[in-house]
């Protein structure tokens, strides 16, 4: 040992901290580095190098850069730098594995050395070392050597026969017969490496060893009678670890198995009363011995006799005051309760109070085992006690799937339904966050439909509640039904929960105002009024999301229906809540103003307890026909699908391809004058937006409808077409007809042109303005559309609308479509510049390339980013077509009647 | 099978890691080791030797100041490997004559031959302490022969 080695381990050992070890590791590092240059290093100071690289690795350093020193080293002559370079480069190899192949040499010239310890150092590196590929290059060699004279050789040959079983089992099963041989070899720690490939095989393939259970039993037979030599004994117990291999093997093999059972019950008995032997304190052979049978005695087909005892030993270990046993013996009553559910009985007190220890891993076992064990007549007691270990836990991962199988076990096991409501309240209000949403569900459904058994487990309960409330509510029973009293039992819970105003989580909150709303006229313990001013004023409370908010609007909207009562708070709360940002709430504002204008017909709309009825929904909307037929005799035009009419323009497409040679061609017209300051001024109020939208999405599947009713929403149907905005153009009324196909097809590659000068104004935002003048420019041609193509424009507008819902789901078909088009008017762009007479430089294809893609991203966000041109085309719009505010408006009353007569029929 | 055995001392630097899988990259193993070595240390002495990290067990044994840690899979019986790292110990005391930090670290190539003697593959191979130090023996005649 040189000066500078025992420096090194001096130093490392007199590190306080990670941060010294890691800088003396790199002051090594740095001069092991110059060793690697030197070309020749004796083979002393070769393998001390090694060393001193090992320990750099050891501390979580790379030292790669001289694995080819380790190599060098176990390619000495000499035994022990040999056996240092082999140590080396099997720990640095598992990190690189090219140095696998640079070993392989010297380790075949080592496998037929005349060193026993050459070739126990060779074969104990092939174990750690050694890959699939490389197995035929040593297999032969080391299949002599599992006869060879020295017990040392024979173990460690069928220690590498186990790793290539690991890694190719079909290539090396076929030598099986010899490792049956080597079970009767006369030394015991090479039956006992014989045993690891057997049980190895065991789990793989057992039936093709099941003709070994008498030796496999024979030789535990011989373990425990004390033949084996002294030296194999560990604290009076003949060695432990070969019995625990044995019962592993006969385990799998009684596995579902009662034949290969009963050969294997009279020995793992013996062997379990021969463990109580070393139970000596401090020293836990004969324990791991007895667990072992335990677990064994599991997994064999059931004897009751050898359950019994297996249930008797576990309960030694967890009646134990050692943490370790306590730890075992939990574990294997949760294997044991599974097939002898008896087992735990006599210690349930001691399980649950292993809930109360500090030792972290024997709490998380026990809640396994308390899973297991949970039955009707415990639920609640165990449900309690997991909750308040819950509250101790800190892992988010861990509590929330424990939460998940505590609500799952309430589910399975609970038999008082109010119990089950009190006790999900319970996780609710603490781990609510950590529920997913299914449990709202369950719980609606639960409270709205009850359930049969429940119902006759509770009858005893009500008969005490009803004392209790002296017939308060009795005479709503009988005329609610059998379920009343469950509904009456959770709104007066969930309108206290409201009452309460604390800041819960918002799930809930969500059930509270889901049940409240549903069934207030049922609540015992607040008025109506009460409630609601409850629910206001949860509504403006801070710690509630908007999605509860939401569902709070609806829920009071359900009240007033059923009531008939209404308070002036909730008008506020309208008002505010109106123009709130979130679209949901502003739309449950909407409705709830709507349906509040309809007193006719309110208590059919919100009809009392109407969860259970069953809706018949009719898709095709046949409710509308007549209305439809009615709009035809009137004049109006008949619907197209769009396939037919994709169909339809194609055909005209073909003919139009000469016409649209034309439309490229220089234009002489004067632009249109650019009038921004109307812009400010004919701006639709967001309210009126809003509604139109909820009226489009009422008749979505009659696109005659809007047209026959004539809303006027040219507006948008100019703005908006199939393939997103566009500009709209006004026109010589001439030819109109012709026109209008060609209109149609420069329509689309004109609001395109648009989208692709977004992508531009991303790159050059000088651009802007003129793309601007490009804009009116076609928007002057555009208006060419007439009422002609309205019918498909309308249906366009839908498309589009229903592509901006549907924007956030990544490739929705408008979006390949769009992407389509895109590349579409790319070709058509350098046309337009030249129409324009504007000077871009021609486009290269790269450019080209990143443009659709540009084109594509901005293809969803487009549509914002056009708002602002988009005021400037409405402009434009309200001037030719002279609409009006007014005009509009009158639009929308007539939608919303015709909404109305949709409902009442409905 | 056992995965991994560590030798840690009780400021958390590793002495000896012997893994039996593959696929771990230092920088992986240098983390799995700190996250172990540091839940080891702060579990208290009446608590058991067992602990529960990822899909592995870890069961550990405390020997002044090092604590031997030995990462198994769910089937390994506990008990059997927390007498294994006694036994293990016991060799080493046995070679080393009263083994401690020091001695490992001057001798760490012996000491990993004592574990590659006593376990392979993730197997326990041989608990004789004798056989287990017969070759070590042979090796310590050769290096003297050298100086």
């Amino acid at each position: 040992m040189t000066k500078e080695f025992e420096k090194l381990i001096r130093e490392i050992g007199d590190c306080k901290s990670k941060l010294d070890e890691d800088r003396l590791i790199e002051k090594q590092i740095i001069i092991l580095k110059k060793f690697t240059k030197k070309k020749k290093i004796k083979p002393k100071q070769q393998s001390e190098l090694v060393l001193r690289l090992l320990f750099c690795q050891l501390l979580g350093h790379d030292v790669s850069f001289a694995h080819i020193l380790a190599i060098n080293s176990s390619q000495e002559s000499n035994l022990f730098y040999k056996f240092i370079g082999y140590l080396a480069a099997s720990i640095f190899i598992s990190t690189n594995e090219d140095l696998q192949l640079l070993m392989i040499n010297s380790i075949q010239k080592d496998l037929k050395s005349d060193k026993t310890l050459a070739i126990s150092i060779a074969l104990t590196t092939i174990t750690k070392i050694i890959t699939v590929d490389m197995i035929p290059a040593v297999l032969s060699n080391v299949l002599i050597l599992l006869k060879h004279q020295e017990p040392l050789i024979r173990k460690k040959a069928l220690a590498v026969m186990y790793t290539f079983l690991k890694q190719s089992p079909e290539s090396i099963l076929k030598y099986q017969k010899d490792f049956e041989l080597m079970l009767d070899d006369k030394d015991i720690s090479v039956t006992g490496v014989a045993l690891d490939l057997f049980l190895f095989i065991s789990k793989k393939k057992p039936k093709t060893i099941k003709h070994l259970v008498v030796s496999f039993v024979e030789i535990l037979n011989l373990i425990i009678s004390g033949k084996l030599p002294l030296e194999y004994d560990y604290r009076e117990i003949h060695a432990p670890w070969i019995q625990i291999k044995l019962l592993k093997i006969l385990s799998y093999l009684g596995q579902d198995d009662p034949n290969t059972s009963r050969e294997i019950y009279q020995v793992v008995q013996l062997v379990l009363k021969q463990s109580e032997i070393g139970f000596i304190n401090g020293v836990f052979a004969g324990h791991a011995i007895m667990h072992e049978c335990i677990k064994t005695i599991t997994k064999l087909y059931p004897s009751t006799k050898l359950l019994e005892l297996a249930s008797i030993a576990a309960g030694r270990f967890v009646t134990s005051y050692s943490n370790n046993l306590k730890y075992l013996g939990i574990t294997a009553l949760t294997d044991l309760v599974l097939v002898y559910p008896e087992a735990t009985n006599k210690h349930q007190i001691i399980i649950v109070d292993c809930l109360e220890d500090s030792d972290e891993t024997l709490k998380r076992r026990t809640i396994e085992l308390l899973f297991r064990i949970t039955n009707k007549s415990n639920i609640s007691f165990i449900v309690e006690k997991m909750l308040s270990y819950l509250k101790t836990q800190k892992d988010k991962k861990y509590k929330t799937s424990l939460v998940s199988r505590i609500l799952k076990l309430a589910e399975e096991h609970g038999t008082n339904i109010k119990w089950y409501i009190l006790t999900i309240n319970k996780i609710l209000q603490i781990f609510g966050d950590l529920v997913t949403h299914d449990i709202v569900y369950n719980i609606m459904k639960l409270i709205s439909e009850g359930s049969l058994l429940e119902d006759e487990e509770d009858e005893e309960d009500e008969e005490d509640e009803e004392d209790e409330e002296n017939g308060k509510k009795g005479s709503q029973k009988t005329k609610y039904g059998g379920n009343t009293a469950l509904k009456i039992f959770s709104v007066d819970i969930y309108s206290e929960i409201i009452s309460l105003k604390r800041p819960y989580p918002n799930i809930l909150y969500q059930i509270s105002l889901w049940v409240v709303g549903e069934y207030s006229y049922l609540c015992s313990n607040f008025t109506t009024e009460e409630t609601m001013i409850n629910i206001v004023d949860l509504i403006n409370a801070f710690y509630i999301s908007d999605e509860s908010r939401a569902m709070a609007i609806t829920a009071l909207t359900k009240m007033v229906s059923h009531s008939g009562k209404y308070l002036e708070q909730i008008d506020t709360i309208i008002q505010k809540y109106s123009t709130s940002r979130n679209t949901d709430i502003r739309q449950r504002c909407f409705e709830m103003k709507g349906i509040l204008k309809l007193p006719n017909i309110i208590d059919k709309i919100l009809p009392l307890d109407s969860i259970n009825a069953d809706i018949e929904i009719d898709p095709n909307l046949g409710f509308l026909n007549e209305f439809v037929e009615n709009s035809l005799k009137n004049g109006c035009k008949k619907y197209i699908s769009k396939e037919e009419r994709i169909k339809m323009e194609n055909e005209l497409q073909l003919g139009m391809n000469e016409n649209k040679k034309k439309s490229k061609e220089l234009r002489f017209e004067a632009y249109q004058p650019n009038n921004t300051q109307q812009s400010s001024t004919w701006r639709i109020p967001q309210q009126n937006i809003y509604e139109q939208e909820i009226n489009k999405n009422q008749i979505t599947n009659t696109i005659e409808l809007e047209d026959s009713i004539s809303l006027k929403v040219s507006g948008i149907s100019q703005r908006w077409t199939e393939n997103g905005y566009s500009g709209f153009k006004e026109n010589e009324p001439k030819n109109i007809e012709n026109q209008t196909e060609k209109m149609e097809e420069k329509d689309t590659s004109d609001d395109l042109n648009q989208y692709n000068n977004l992508g531009d104004n991303n790159n050059n935002n000088n651009d802007d303005d003129d793309d601007d003048d490009d804009d009116n420019n076609d928007n002057l041609n555009n208006n060419n559309l007439n009422n002609q193509n309205f019918n498909h424009k309308n249906e366009k507008i839908l498309e589009v609308k229903s592509f901006r819902f549907n924007r956030i789901g990544s490739k929705g078909p408008m979006l390949e479509e769009g992407q389509k088009t895109n590349e579409k008017i790319l070709n058509n762009d350098n046309n337009n510049n030249t129409t324009t007479g504007q000077q871009k430089p021609p486009k290269t294809e790269e450019e080209l390339k990143r443009e659709k893609t540009v084109n594509a991203l901005f293809n969803g966000a487009g549509s914002v980013r056009t708002s602002r041109k988009k005021s400037k085309s409405q402009r434009i719009n309200f001037n030719s077509k002279h609409i009006t505010k007014n005009t509009i408006e009158k639009n929308l009353e007539k939608t919303e009647n015709l909404i109305n007569l949709g409902s009442e029929k409905n | 099978m056992i995965k991994f055995i560590l030798i840690v001392n009780k400021l958390g630097q590793t002495r000896l890691a012997q893994y039996y899988t593959t696929g771990l990259s230092i920088n992986q193993r240098v983390a799995l080791e700190n996250e172990i070595t540091r839940r080891c240390l702060s579990r208290k002495d009446k608590e058991c030797s067992f602990l529960e990290f990822r899909d592995l067990k870890v069961i550990y044994r405390r020997y002044a100041s090092l604590f031997f840690l030995v990462g198994v899979d769910e089937e390994e019986n506990e008990l059997g490997i927390l007498e294994f790292i006694h036994c293990l110990v016991e060799t080493l005391d046995r070679y080393f004559e009263n083994v401690c930090e020091l001695d490992l670290m001057f001798n760490i190539d012996k000491a990993y031959m004592i574990l590659d003697e006593m376990a392979l593959n993730g197997n326990i191979i041989e608990t004789n302490k004798k056989t287990v130090i017969a070759p070590l023996h042979i090796i310590d005649q050769v290096s003297k022969k050298l100086k």
